[in-house]
């Protein structure tokens, strides 16, 4: 008896849920949407479309106008760092000198020239040699020095000299005859300082 | 959808509002009225076609659509401060239609005399989702949206008793 009513029961759900889902399917059928929607949506579509290929135009005009400018400043500052280049050669070398053989009579005086200043380089190469002997024999030591050198050579040295090598403590200590001495000079020769040396005197 | 979700193709979204179109109206009317359930019909297509990149390909078309409705419809009763709690979601009706003297007629009185959440709830499921659906269509639990069926069908038929007798059924 219980099952028999359940069965009544579902059987009698199950019609009013066909009923209502019937109903629901006319209500439905009855209030289609307005066409005005559907027209909306495809002017929507067409502009949104259209605002989609402009967007793209845009990307596309937006990056050829970067590319043209990016171009552009490319080249703007090749040009400006040629430029500096170019004002920066000009102001650096603006002296030219000109470098050729001379004319004949020129010629003659400039040769004079040459002679004469290899002749003074002899004679100071001369000094310069003699006076590089740095080792010598203290020979006299009154009133002045005299120094032999190697080659027998006599160098003397003023008193006066000698007294203000010593105030500029040039030379130093004692000094009697026959003490081996070293004789700075220098490239003029003129004595530096003389000083005692242990080198062996060979002369 | 997928393939206009990939495309774009006008004729594809033609396709899809013929098949859905109506349907949708239906139910946003039954939750509206005429003016609004066009408004949102217009934004819902709108919004299809600007978020068409974010459907899912696993989902039914027709439920994203109907998601996307419900949502619009939601934010505009918010910003009119229509739905500002939610117990006014029962207060909401929708607009009774002129079917007097029909038991059609009988049957939108009682649709529309039903409270919102009960009205949305079985709208939906006439449109033929699922109770899971339906929870994801209207952020619901799943036994919420049981019950919400089950008042709502069971006042339907006494309304449609009461008021129609034996005509229906």
């Amino acid at each position: 008896m219980s099952e028999r009513n359940n069965w009544e029961n579902d059987r009698k759900n199950d019609q009013a849920t066909e009923s209502l889902t019937r109903l629901y399917q006319q209500r439905k059928a009855q209030l289609k949407a307005p066409p005005g929607i559907k027209r909306t949506m495809l002017r929507s579509h067409d502009s949104h479309n259209s605002a989609n290929q402009l967007g793209r135009r845009m990307g596309h005009i937006a990056l050829a106008a970067s590319t043209f400018l990016l171009i552009l400043i490319t080249f703007w500052h090749h040009s400006a760092w040629k430029g500096a280049s170019e004002e920066f050669a000009q102001a650096s070398y603006t002296q030219v000198t000109l470098h050729s053989l001379a004319n004949k009579k020129q010629s003659d005086v400039i040769t004079e020239r040459f002679a004469q200043h290899y002749a003074d380089y002899l004679a100071q190469r001369e000094v310069l040699v003699m006076h590089h002997q740095k080792h010598a024999v203290l020979a006299t030591s009154n009133n002045g020095w005299q120094l032999k050198t190697c080659d027998a050579q006599i160098v003397k040295v003023s008193q006066d000299l000698i007294d203000a090598l010593r105030s500029i403590h040039q030379i130093e200590g004692h000094f009697s005859r026959g003490d081996l001495v070293a004789v700075k000079f220098d490239k003029n020769g003129i004595i530096l300082g003389i000083e005692h040396s242990e080198q062996y005197q060979h002369c | 959808m997928t393939r206009y979700s990939h495309s774009g193709d006008q004729a594809l979204l033609v396709k899809l509002y013929d098949a859905c179109g109506d349907d949708l109206y239906h139910f946003l009317l039954t939750l509206s009225d005429s003016s609004l359930a066009k408004d949102i019909c217009q934004k819902t297509w709108l919004k299809v076609m600007e978020k068409r990149h974010m459907y899912q390909d696993s989902g039914l078309f027709k439920a994203w659509l109907f998601t996307l409705a419900r949502n619009l419809l939601m934010d505009e009763y918010r910003a009119v401060q229509r739905l500002s709690l939610i117990v006014n979601v029962h207060e909401l009706s929708g607009e009774a239609l002129d079917m007097s003297g029909s038991i059609l007629g009988v049957f939108d009185k009682a649709l529309m005399s039903l409270p919102f959440v009960q009205r949305e709830a079985f709208c939906l499921q006439q449109e033929g989702f699922s109770l899971k659906e339906i929870a994801q269509i209207t952020h619901c639990e799943h036994e919420t949206i049981k019950s919400r069926l089950r008042y709502a069908k069971a006042t339907l038929q006494v309304l449609l008793k009461d008021i129609a007798g034996d005509v229906y059924v």
